[in-house]
């Protein structure tokens, strides 16, 4: 077999199959390259292993319960309800309020989109909307703008369509929810996502 | 103890006290977790707390297909990611002079001779140098020990680009980090916490 690093952190992590496992243990034997990654890979580990995260007093551990009811409490007295109120009537309400910023939201796109063909595009063909252009002010555009962080990871267009989900998904409150709808296009997928969602 | 099946049954039947018992049950978890993507005692304890604020509203949906766990990482990793954003912005703008201690060696100065000059600093700087995802899926896989499958739910991505963002974070590790690595008595001198300073 041709030397292979990934092949090799696979071992380690052990998601060979078997027979690729016995050909690369083969390998290991006869390769001295190979077999000094393995080495330098679990010493890598071994390393960063040791480090382990300031502890949380015990004193702050206790009040952790007291202190997240006591937002919760806080929080519900400025919005004029009650946690058990939220909980019960939230799903509803969001159900409601998403439905709501979804028709609203397809007159603006219908209105600003310039061609049908970014409404029925698929998340992969945000790809191959105009990214960074002078000028350019579609979507993708302005994914990249509120979403680049900068780093070479994050800056894929499939990337922040991702994190932009993840944010409706998991930490957007209704008003967000209405800012980021109001500022960004969605297709048609991401639509139907969206009103399932809320 | 309670599982998270038993908790979530109780919630959703109006015992308030089993979201108590799931804050008790993850928080340290969740702090330790945000602390190492954000290298930042007082923003890692803060979303913290704000993480199981947000679940709050929508625990009563939650399916339990995966574990409650890897729901909570998700939602501390976005909201690490939005602190990482503003706290760059700041820094672009100007308002944030001081960065967190555990990054200031990655930024040059006297305090990075003193952290450089322990394995320890070191170390830290190479996890923290990693780009975010990357050094997410690292954190999830080396310290949390979840599945290729459960950091891909909580990343957003899938398993292959769970399993190609770890190659690529060992990899840089190894490089940053060639000099220890070589020495064959490395493992032994470290072995420390981040507040042992």
């Amino acid at each position: 077999m041709k030397c292979s690093e990934r092949a090799v952190l696979d071992f380690l992590e052990g998601i060979l199959r078997p027979e690729e496992e016995g050909i690369l243990t083969s390998h290991l034997a006869a390769c001295t390259t190979c077999s000094k990654r393995l080495a330098d890979f679990q010493k890598t580990l071994q390393l960063t292993s040791k480090i382990q995260p300031p502890s949380l007093t015990q004193l702050h551990a206790n009040s952790v319960v007291p202190r997240v009811r006591s937002q919760l409490a806080r929080r519900d007295v400025g919005s004029g309800t009650s946690a058990g109120w939220r909980r019960l009537w939230a799903p509803a309400l969001s159900g409601a309020f998403g439905s709501a910023v979804v028709v609203v939201s397809l007159f603006w796109v219908f209105d600003w989109v310039p061609g049908e063909s970014h409404l029925s595009t698929g998340i992969a063909e945000i790809n191959t909307w105009p990214v960074g252009d002078s000028g350019s002010d579609g979507p993708a555009a302005i994914f990249v703008n509120q979403f680049d962080t900068g780093e070479d990871d994050m800056v894929s267009s499939t990337d922040l369509a991702l994190q932009m989900e993840d944010y409706l998904m998991d930490t957007a409150a209704g008003s967000e929810l209405f800012e980021v709808v109001d500022t960004f296009v969605f297709n048609d997928d991401d639509f139907y996502n969206l009103l399932e969602t809320y | 103890m309670a599982d998270d099946t038993d908790l979530l049954r109780r919630f959703s039947e109006g015992d308030e006290s089993a979201f108590d018992s799931i804050v008790k049950l993850y928080h340290e978890r969740v702090f330790q977790f945000v602390y190492r993507v954000l290298s930042d005692f007082d923003d890692a304890a803060d979303i913290a707390q704000e993480t199981f604020i947000r679940a709050y509203d929508k625990l009563g949906q939650f399916k339990g297909r995966a574990g409650i766990y890897t729901w909570l990482y998700r939602i501390a990793l976005n909201l690490s990611i939005n602190c990482l954003r503003k706290r760059k912005l700041r820094t672009m703008v100007g308002l944030d002079e001081a960065p967190p201690a555990a990054l200031k060696s990655s930024l040059g100065g006297p305090e990075s001779d003193l952290d450089d000059s322990t394995t320890r600093g070191r170390i830290e700087r190479a996890v923290a140098e990693l780009p975010t995802r990357q050094r997410s899926i690292f954190i999830l896989r080396q310290y949390d020990g979840l599945s290729h499958g459960e950091i891909a739910s909580v990343v957003g991505t899938s398993e292959g680009a769970v399993r190609a963002g770890y190659f690529h974070a060992i990899r840089k590790l190894r490089n940053s980090l060639a000099d220890l690595v070589e020495m064959d008595n490395s493992t032994e001198e470290v072995g420390f916490r981040a507040d042992e300073m």
